[in-house]
């Protein structure tokens, strides 16, 4: 059975008088231990698909589908027992660039704080943990004294990381976790959440829209567009064979050390108005190999190979995934 | 702050109010304020209380309070002509008018047993006379005041038939051998303005048992008082500060208090009658006038053509006195005429208010030259519009709306009146040294048992801050000090009758009214003198306290209804609202 | 800085200011128009002689700036000056009365910290509710409520229904009786004029404590922090209220300065000796010394509480010492 299952879900914002789909139809599945990826573009939806799965979205938000933790449809949680969900199965680190940090509060009793909640500890012994946990993730437990500002952006983003993992999650939802910082620190972080990940045998989402991130990071990965994923699949797959004109348009601008210099393709145009989607696909204003076809699509997917799929007309007899 | 916590605070501190005014209501049923039957509360809502010094005390609160505190020599009868025995059971005046004798009863004491002799008299004179006293201006005719004996007092004077009563019926008589420890030299100014005398020492029918600055005087009776006839009927007197005038008739309603001295409103009185009928309110002609001065100071910087009498006469004729007493004041005042109001001993009762006719005054202003300007202003014959300020003083808001009455009066004769409210102390800056005004708004109290306000219009009071018209009127002055030493009562009225006259046809104040006194008290209490200018409880009005005692019907009320339906109703909803924060707490 | 140097730099700012303040309003004063020796006794049969020496008696006659040094020493001395009005030493006017107002005033403005502050988290964290609107538009009926207006209603209905006495601080019985029948006495006085001032002073708190937690609310770590499963309560105790408290505190310290400037029109209404009608009498009156006084205290009280206010800040806010 897979850890976590999205089965249709979609979530709607009421912005004054009008509906915007921010994530339209998506199914996912993450198995226990994998590391999936979900990569796009800013606004392609994956952040709010990401806070959906916590029901960490504000108000004005509507959702629809189900979201199954181990079987269990997390939309039919009331308050109560969401709360035994969010930092004990299931877990978030924030962006780097968001605030994430109580600024009056010391680090190690952020850290802390999920301890006693969840596993019900007195408040030295959950404290000599939240130090462990830092330790873990390789700050010095002696700057558990600190406060957030303090710190530089690569610790907070640590801490943060600390936190998440402080009570044991089975599931990590990571968003762009190493947005707004430099390369050095980013692969410093990446380590350690890959470390983590193995070492607990924890299933993580890392959402980005830096595909050579998810590339090297990630078991599986889905690429999302406007809304809906349209292609997924085990990373290597996906990598070596993207299917989607928007994938392989993706991996083509990833730079490299060797093409300096030269011309790098990018993808022409932008994502469109959330408020005036165009018709049937919804890269056909932008893709290259756009058909008539394409504009009455209704964006099923299909399967192009084992476990790979990807909502386009080019997979040739393909089957509905 | 803790959710939880902050609950349990909440419910902590309103149960604790809940339970604790019922509780307060049951507990103190005992010790109600009201219809003791051996103490009388009398509510006060004028100008707070400043002194008891009664040679320093600028207050009619204080001078009321010791009235019946002190002694004097003599006291007025209630209609002010006549002197009847106080610490002098007799005494001469001689015919020629300067010299008096006075004997002292000799078994007067003050309240600390030492007996009260004629030293003590010598040095209170010594007193009225120091710079700072109040009462300087009117021991001024004195010459000398000798102790003959223990018990005999010979004063001689400059002839005045004011004698008794501007001055010997006046004069606190206050003990030696306790002030001169704070005031020995009587003449020193700071030292007589600093002793604020108190706890106080005295020889009178009352003594002062307590003050709480900002609160009450209680005043007990005096076991030891000499005069036996005189011997109050009521234990304990309460005199209690508000600062609201709707307050202390609200606790008059409630029998909190029994009696309400200056000020209540006319409003208050139709309220008082009909609902209350064990409350009876009491008006009696009162002490003060109220007057619109016009600056005719020949030096002056106000508009000139107030200098024109014929103008003034024209705005007197366009001042209704009649309908603005029926408005302002409800008819509770009496419109005016001659300067001393209907209750003082000197007030002349054949000078008539001028009649209100807008024709006159519009023919009288048309004759002397004052044409119609283009924009309905009159303009004299110089080019100088009618155009003034009225300033009010805006202590009393129902006399701006006054000014306001009269300004709509005077612009249907072509004169313009901007009214202006000003303060007290904004006013007199305006006024003195440099008489910028055109009009001012304001009022006077005035004893009722001497004509001495008379001498406002004094042509060296412009200097003092006291003449507000600026009336230079040499005849006047002469006339003035004539009166002072006129040599029969029948001259003394005759004089002070024809300045009045003076200031009547010469007009440097067009009069308003008279305002009278309204008083109200529970009828649980009887024995209030009533029938005499001010009421009942006034600062000449020395009666009332030694008469007053529980009337016969008296009944106990009741003070403390126990709001138990009330309480209820809160438990309940505090109940509630600690239940439901209870129960979002835990959401 | 070390929080030992903020703390004294602050202090001294706050003397300067103090000093600063005094001389304003001594200045300020004298600015009115009107000499109290003519405005305290239009007695018409009064001397030049007697207000010369009355002018004399007050020090009116001397310059401005002399008049300033003068009173600056001798309020160090203790010698706070003679009230004009009463004839006796301010400090005997003015203390009785600035104790009473304390009585008074002082937990009714806890109270109403308490309640309005309460009343706002309530409010905040559930924006949009039924409760939210409720407890705003109370509060704003509140605030705009006269406070006069409402102390004579209390005033009209326990006159009906009894109970509680409507005006004064004690009643003479209890005066001179045991200090238990006094306390008892005093607070069944204080009932109706706390009440007054508490529900009038409640609304601005209520409102301000709202504001603050629904920005603290929108804030990154209110949602990271949600997201760890924590309970409301938790949420609520341990990371939006303390943060929304912060700014608070200015406005709660500087309630608390104020407190010694008496509530005029609770006191007038109610006749409670305080210190606000004494105040605002002295205004009339011209009184300078005792204004002079009363300013004094106010001043002192105010950038006290301002400069509590400051450390409290630095010390709760850790962000704040390395500005």
């Amino acid at each position: 059975m897979a850890l976590l299952e999205v089965k249709h879900v979609s979530v709607s914002f009421s912005i004054r008088s009008s509906q915007l789909k921010a994530v339209d139809n998506v199914d996912l599945s993450v198995k226990s231990g994998e590391v999936m990826g979900i990569v796009g573009e800013s606004g392609s939806g994956k952040s709010t698909l990401g806070y959906s799965i916590l029901k960490l979205l504000p108000r004005n938000a509507a959702i629809e589908g189900k979201v199954e933790y181990r079987g269990l449809d997390l939309y039919t949680l009331n308050e109560l027992e969401m709360r035994k969900i969010r930092g004990k199965e299931i877990a978030m680190v924030f962006q780097g660039s968001m605030n994430s940090l109580n600024p009056l509060i010391k680090i190690e009793r952020q850290v802390a704080e999920p301890i006693i909640v969840h596993n019900r500890l007195g408040f030295s012994e959950a404290l000599s943990k939240a130090r462990e946990t830092l330790e873990k993730v390789g700050i010095d437990p002696s700057k558990g004294e600190s406060y957030p500002h303090e710190l530089s952006g690569g610790l907070k983003q640590r801490v943060a990381v600390a936190i998440a993992l402080a009570a044991n999650p089975s599931l990590l939802i990571a968003d762009e976790p190493t947005t707004a910082l430099d390369v050095m620190t980013q692969a410093q972080l990446m380590d350690l959440l890959k470390t983590q990940c193995r070492q607990h045998n924890m299933a993580m989402i890392l959402i980005s829209h830096d595909i050579a991130l998810i590339s090297e990071s990630c078991d599986s990965i889905a690429v999302m567009y406007a809304g809906r994923v349209i292609e997924s699949g085990p990373a290597q797959r996906v990598i070596h064979n993207p299917i989607h004109p928007y994938t392989r348009g993706l991996l083509a601008s990833i730079p490299s050390i060797q093409d300096v210099g030269k011309h790098r393709e990018s993808i022409p145009g932008d994502p469109p108005d959330p408020f005036d989607l165009p018709a049937g696909c919804r890269f056909r204003p932008r893709c290259s190999f756009a058909t008539e076809a394409c504009s009455s699509y209704d964006l099923a997917s299909f399967q192009a190979e084992k476990d790979h799929f990807a909502s386009c007309l080019m997979v040739r007899g393909g089957q509905h995934g | 702050m803790q959710n939880l916590t902050l609950t349990k605070i909440l419910t902590l501190i309103i149960a604790t109010c809940v339970i604790l005014t019922p509780t307060f209501s049951i507990a103190t049923t005992a010790q109600t304020t009201t219809s003791n039957s051996n103490t009388f509360i009398l509510g006060y809502g004028g100008t707070p209380f400043d002194t008891f010094n009664p040679f320093t005390t600028y207050t009619v609160v204080s001078t009321m309070s010791t009235i019946d505190v002190y002694d004097t020599l003599v006291k007025l009868t209630p209609n002010f002509s006549n002197p009847v025995p106080d610490l002098a059971y007799k005494w001469t005046i001689y015919p020629n008018n300067s010299a008096a004798v006075f004997y002292l009863v000799k078994n007067a004491t003050w309240s600390d047993g030492v007996p009260v002799t004629a030293q003590d008299v010598v040095y209170s004179y010594e007193l009225a006379s120091n710079n700072v006293s109040r009462l300087q201006p009117n021991v001024a005719p004195i010459i000398s005041v000798e102790a003959i004996n223990n018990y005999t007092v010979e004063i001689h004077y400059h002839p005045t038939l004011l004698l008794i009563n501007n001055i010997i019926s006046q004069v606190p008589i206050v003990p030696k051998h306790v002030w001169e420890k704070y005031v020995p030299d009587p003449l020193n100014a700071t030292a007589l303005s600093d002793y604020q005398d108190y706890p106080l020492v005295s020889s009178g029918p009352f003594t002062v048992s307590q003050y709480v600055q900002g609160q009450y005087i209680e005043l007990t009776a005096n076991p030891h008082y000499f005069y036996k006839t005189r011997e109050p009927h009521i234990k304990n007197i309460v005199i209690q500060f508000f600062k609201d005038s709707n307050t202390m008739v609200a606790a008059l309603e409630s029998g909190q208090i029994d009696a309400v001295a200056p000020t209540i409103q006319p409003a208050q009185i139709s309220s008082l009658e009909s609902g209350y009928p064990n409350i009876k309110v009491v008006v009696e002609p009162g002490e003060e006038l109220w007057y619109i001065g016009v600056n005719v100071y020949p030096y002056g910087h106000g508009n000139p053509t107030l200098k024109d009498l014929q103008v003034r006469k024209a705005l007197a004729y366009a001042i209704n006195t009649t309908e603005l007493a029926q408005v302002i004041w409800r008819g509770y005042a009496t419109p005016a005429a001659g300067l001393l109001p209907v209750g003082n001993a000197y007030h002349d009762p054949n000078l008539k208010p001028y009649p209100f006719n807008l024709t006159l005054a519009n023919l009288t202003l048309e004759e002397a030259g004052y044409k119609m300007g283009p924009n309905g202003i009159r303009v004299s014959p110089n080019g100088v519009p009618l155009s003034y300020t009225l300033y009010v003083i805006n202590s009393d808001p129902e006399e701006i709306q006054a000014a306001n009455i009269v300004a709509g009066w005077w612009k249907q004769i072509g004169v313009q009146a901007n009214v202006v409210p000003e303060d007290g102390g904004a006013l007199a800056n305006i006024i003195w040294p440099n008489f910028t005004q055109d009009f001012d708004l304001w009022d006077w109290y005035t004893s009722p048992a001497v004509p001495t306000l008379l001498s406002v219009f004094l042509a060296n009071q412009t200097e003092t801050g006291i003449s507000d018209s600026g009336y230079n009127n040499s005849s006047y002055d002469k006339l003035y000090g004539q009166m002072l030493t006129a040599t029969s009562q029948a001259q003394l009225k005759e004089d002070a009758y024809q300045l009045q006259a003076m200031l009547y046809n010469d007009l440097p104040y067009l009069m308003l009214y008279y305002v009278d006194s309204i008083e109200a008290y529970n009828t649980h209490f009887s024995g209030l003198y009533t029938n005499m200018t001010g009421g009942p409880f006034s600062d000449v009005n020395w009666l009332t306290f030694l008469d007053l005692q529980p009337a016969h019907t008296s009944s106990t009320t009741s003070s403390d209804v126990v709001p138990l339906a009330g309480a209820l109703v809160v438990a309940i909803a505090v109940i509630s609202i600690a239940l439901y924060l209870k129960r979002r707490g835990s959401t | 800085m070390g929080m030992g140097r903020y703390v004294i730099k602050r202090a001294a700012s706050s003397v300067l200011t103090f000093f600063v303040t005094v001389a304003l309003t001594f200045v300020l004063f004298r600015l009115l128009p009107g000499n109290p020796v003519q405005l305290l006794f239009r007695n018409p049969e009064l001397t030049q002689a007697e207000i010369r020496e009355l002018s004399t008696q007050f020090g009116l006659n001397k310059p401005l700036w002399l008049q300033f040094i003068l009173y600056i020493r001798n309020v160090f001395l203790g010698n706070w000056g003679i009230s004009f009005y009463y004839r006796s030493p301010v400090t005997e006017v003015l203390f009785p009365a600035l104790l009473n107002s304390v009585i008074l005033i002082l937990p009714a403005t806890v109270l109403a910290i308490v309640i309005g502050a309460g009343l706002g988290v309530l409010a905040g964290w559930k924006r949009g509710s039924y409760t939210d609107v409720g407890v705003l538009s109370s509060s704003l009926v509140l605030y705009a409520i006269p406070t006069f207006w409402l102390g004579i209603l209390l005033i009209m209905i326990f006159v009906k229904v009894g109970g509680l006495p409507v005006s004064g601080m004690v009643s003479i019985t209890a005066v001179n009786g045991p200090p238990l029948q006094y306390l008892v006495s005093v607070l069944r006085h204080m009932i109706l004029p706390m009440l007054t001032l508490t529900l009038v002073t409640l609304g601005q708190f209520t409102i301000i404590m709202r504001s603050s937690i629904i920005g603290e609310l929108t804030e990154d770590y209110v949602v990271a922090a949600y997201s760890k499963g924590l309970t409301s309560s938790w949420l609520l105790r341990k990371h939006v209220v303390p943060n929304a408290l912060l700014p608070t505190i200015s406005i709660i310290a500087i309630s608390i300065g104020t407190v010694v400037a008496g509530a005029v029109l609770t006191e007038t209404v109610f006749s409670w000796p305080g210190v606000g009608s004494l105040i605002y009498d002295s205004i009339f009156r011209r009184d300078y010394p005792v204004l002079q006084g009363a300013f004094l205290i106010i001043a002192l009280f105010v950038i006290a509480a301002n400069f509590v206010a400051d450390i409290m800040y630095a010390y709760l806010d850790p962000r704040v010492k390395y500005s």
